[in-house]
């Protein structure tokens, strides 16, 4: 709020300065019996300056701007202390006494105008931060018409204050003719100042310790505040100004009713005070779940908070939540209050058991209000005295599937309400919201974790591919396409012999890392058995050899091994279980797959694979074309299934076999591409292609 | 990807599974389980029937490979039967026909267990 200290400085000067003019003037006018025409109400005018500048003074003070209730409470018990112990010390040590005329009433001695001046300063000074303080309560749960009300009974009060001094009467209700107006004025005021004693909703939520505490206090307030006009006020105020007599009682009746109201309002909550104590527990502690469970993700901590939440709420003795593990897929104790983790873990209990088992079943919460020594469920009572009813309530999932059970019991029987239950029910529904969380950011980490490896894994493929095609002279394209999961596609070329170009193409099943090593480890194999060997026949023995015992069972290798002699135009292979050679032969323009015996390396331990590797030679002349290819290629597939299959192939290599190689190849990568039509490989796909010059 | 189905179908002492969609290395463990299965029920007379089997990957080839081994010791086999066209020249290539008894249908590869009990 803004604060203007200067204009604030102003008023308090004003209030003092004329604060004393009035209280010299009275005792001027008290000793010597000076009439000065008018001057009763210059005197209320002043007066009423006084009280406006006083207002204007204190209203953006800290003091009467708290939003605090209790400090209100307090600062408004303090205020009206002061007051009274302000009034009865003066009365003491000045003993005033009044003349008994009408009205107002005239001081009889000089101590007693002291006593009305003092009075009426301390009627301003401390009953205007009442006031203020009143209506911050009043505006702690504003509504709509709260500040018309407010208006109004203001209005009414300086109505009130103006009649009083035009009429020169005491604000009575009377039934008196003479007295009608101010009969009106006051009725008024009295009905505005009740409907405004009816804003007390800041009662509803206080805790029922302080409306016990409060409603004792409200008992001695109402009293207190009673007396005040007859103690305080009553003619004291009036015989130095009406205005503030006026003024102070009107505050009077608003207080007392404020107070009564009050006072009745603690009461009437007294009943309901422990319910909504904990239905605001509740509220707050569900609250507070629902953040506990957006920022944690450690699942154990987050299961001995719920538990622990779940005690404080429902006030159970012993409380506990079991959690399906993962890996065994039984229940297993998660966290527990009061109890130990083992002794629950190592109790075979029947009666609980079946409690469990009706929960799992009915997918509903189940609770004994009563659980008798004898009979059904007395197992509980035989291994925890102080188990007098049990409730327990499912955890329950996406698909309605039970993830846990959360226990609480009670040492005192009949000891869950509804209320308890209810609870109960919606803890296990937040604790499985926490846990299908964390199983969520648990998968997908791993999720992460597993794309890492297949990144890594196709890093590692395509730098175990060559990076140039080899000078040779023969022309030579090479197209490999990784798809996104499934990997293993390699090939390589070799030249350890004078005239002769080595070719190696292979898959590797399996995909991700453990491709990549397999691929790693062929290469070497082969790198190394082509310095000393040309068959392709002995090659693969050997790598079939070496790779066996390294391979895992589910898991093989394609393999084909080419020698091409480019000076006796011959080409020798061996295949163990990969694609065909597709061989165009300009000479009959047509293409044929060439595909002799062989299994795939990992298959066998060495007989079979020897008996079936065959060796293929086939002499080729200038401009036929040679094709070699992974399966990736023959079985990619649209998105009917079809798949694009070796003929296309052969058709796409035989109209374009005229063609610079690189021509061919754009013309494959068209064909698949127009094929596939937007669907994603399932597989790698790889396509060296030679043509013979 | 269309999805993969295990039928299994038990007759004397020899069991059959049928084999039905696509088999991939996303549905690979589904078989994989059924053959684990019958493994441990000591069950390695086994005919695996793929009439309806549209398509099947190295990661689905490699569960045969996982298994006959073990089965083969335990004096089983795993027999193959009723292929597609398209299915057999997936395993003709890799050369599993010289490893695994193929059958035009079920009672051939039935009646070639019940001969040589």
């Amino acid at each position: 709020m803004k604060t203007n200290p200067i204009p604030e400085k102003i008023a308090l000067f004003f209030v003092i300065l004329l604060g004393l003019l009035t209280f010299a003037f009275d005792i001027l006018q008290f000793s010597s019996s000076l009439d000065f025409s008018q001057w009763e109400y210059l005197n209320e005018g002043i007066n009423f300056v006084i009280l406006i500048s006083y207002y204007y003074y204190i209203r953006h003070k800290k003091f009467v701007n708290q939003s605090d209730i209790q400090l209100n409470l307090k600062n408004f018990i303090k205020l009206l202390a002061l007051l009274y112990i302000w009034t009865l010390g003066w009365k003491q040590i000045l003993s005033p006494s009044f003349v008994t005329t009408d009205f107002p009433k005239a001081p009889d001695t000089i101590g007693t105008v002291v006593y009305s001046n003092l009075i009426t300063f301390a009627a301003i000074v401390l009953v205007v931060p009442m006031l203020l303080i009143i209506k911050n309560l009043i505006f702690y749960k504003q509504k709509n018409r709260t500040r018309i009300y407010l208006t109004l009974a203001l209005g009414a009060t300086l109505l009130g204050m103006l009649t009083t001094v035009v009429f020169r009467q005491p604000l009575d209700l009377s039934s008196d003719r003479e007295y009608i107006y101010q009969s009106l004025v006051l009725g008024a005021s009295i009905i505005f100042y009740l409907i405004l004693a009816t804003h007390n909703s800041w009662i509803t939520y206080l805790s029922r310790k302080m409306k016990y505490s409060y409603f004792l206090i409200s008992i001695g307030l109402v009293w207190v505040i009673a007396l005040m006009f007859d103690v305080i006020f009553k003619e004291t105020v009036a015989a130095h100004s009406l205005v503030v007599a006026a003024f102070t009682n009107l505050s009077w009746y608003f207080l007392f009713f404020y107070t009564l109201f009050g006072s009745l309002t603690f009461l009437f909550h007294l009943p309901t005070a422990r319910v909504f104590d904990r239905k605001m527990k509740e509220v707050q502690s569900l609250h507070h779940l629902g953040r506990v469970i957006a920022a944690e993700f450690d699942l154990n901590k987050l299961v001995k908070i719920i538990t622990e939440m779940t005690k404080d709420v429902i006030e159970s003795k012993y409380t506990w939540i079991e959690v399906y593990d993962d890996q065994t897929g039984h229940l297993s104790v998660a966290a527990t209050i009061n109890i130990d983790k083992r002794e629950l873990k190592s109790m075979d209990n029947h009666a609980l058991h079946e409690i469990g088992v009706r929960v799992i079943e009915s997918k509903k919460r189940f609770s004994i209000n009563s659980i008798a020594k004898s009979g059904a469920y007395a197992d509980i009572r035989a291994w925890k005295k102080d188990i007098a009813c049990i409730a327990a309530a499912p955890l329950l999932g996406a698909n309605d599937q039970v993830l846990g059970i959360l226990y609480a019991t009670k040492s005192v029987e009949f000891g869950f309400d509804p209320d308890d239950l209810n609870m109960l029910e919606a803890y296990a529904n937040q604790a499985a919201i926490a846990l299908e969380n964390v199983k969520l950011i648990k998968n997908s980490l791993v999720q992460e974790r597993l794309e890492r490896e297949l990144q890594i894994a196709r890093d590692v493929q395509m730098r175990l591919l060559p990076q140039k095609v080899p000078d040779v002279p023969l022309k030579l394209e090479t197209l490999t396409i990784t798809a996104y999961e499934v990997g293993g596609d390699y090939y390589d070329f070799y030249q350890n012999h004078p005239h002769h170009l080595g070719i190696v193409i292979g898959d590797v099943s399996g995909k991700g890392t453990s491709a990549a090593f397999y691929m790693a480890e062929t290469k070497g194999v082969i790198q190394s058995l082509t310095r000393e060997q040309r068959n392709p026949v002995e090659i693969l023995e050997a790598t079939n050899l070496i790779l066996r015992d390294s391979l895992e069972r589910k898991s093989f290798i394609t393999l084909l091994v080419a020698d091409i002699d480019y000076k006796k135009r011959v080409l020798s292979f061996a295949r163990a279980g990969h694609c065909p050679v597709a061989h165009y032969s300009r000479r009959r323009d047509e293409v044929a797959f060439l595909q002799p015996g062989g299994i795939a390396v990992g298959l066998d331990k060495g007989p079979i694979f020897s008996k079936m590797l065959e060796l293929k030679k086939i002499s080729f002349e200038k401009d036929d074309v040679l094709a070699f290819f992974t399966d990736g290629l023959s079985e990619a597939m649209d998105a009917r299934g079809e798949e694009f299959g070796e003929e296309r192939l052969g058709e796409i290599i035989r109209e374009s076999a005229q063609e610079d190689v690189e021509v061919i190849k754009d013309n494959v990568i068209n064909a698949i591409l127009g094929f596939l039509q937007g669907q994603n490989l399932h597989d790698d796909l790889t396509l060296i292609i030679v043509k013979c010059t | 990807m269309s999805g993969f189905e295990v039928r299994r179908h038990d007759n004397g002492d020899v069991s059959i599974l049928h084999l039905k969609g696509f088999l991939d290395a996303h549905t690979a463990p589904q078989f994989e389980h059924a053959l684990q299965e019958l493994v441990s029920e000591n069950r390695v007379k086994i005919v695996v029937s793929m009439s309806d089997l549209d398509y099947i990957s190295s990661a689905g080839l490699g569960v045969f490979m996982g298994f006959i081994e073990e089965i083969r010791e335990k004096d089983g086999d795993i027999k193959l039967s009723s292929m597609s066209e398209k299915v057999f020249k997936v395993f003709d290539l890799l050369g599993f026909p010289s490893l695994y008894e193929i059958f035009d249908d079920e009672s051939a590869a039935l009646a070639k267990f019940n001969e040589t009990n």
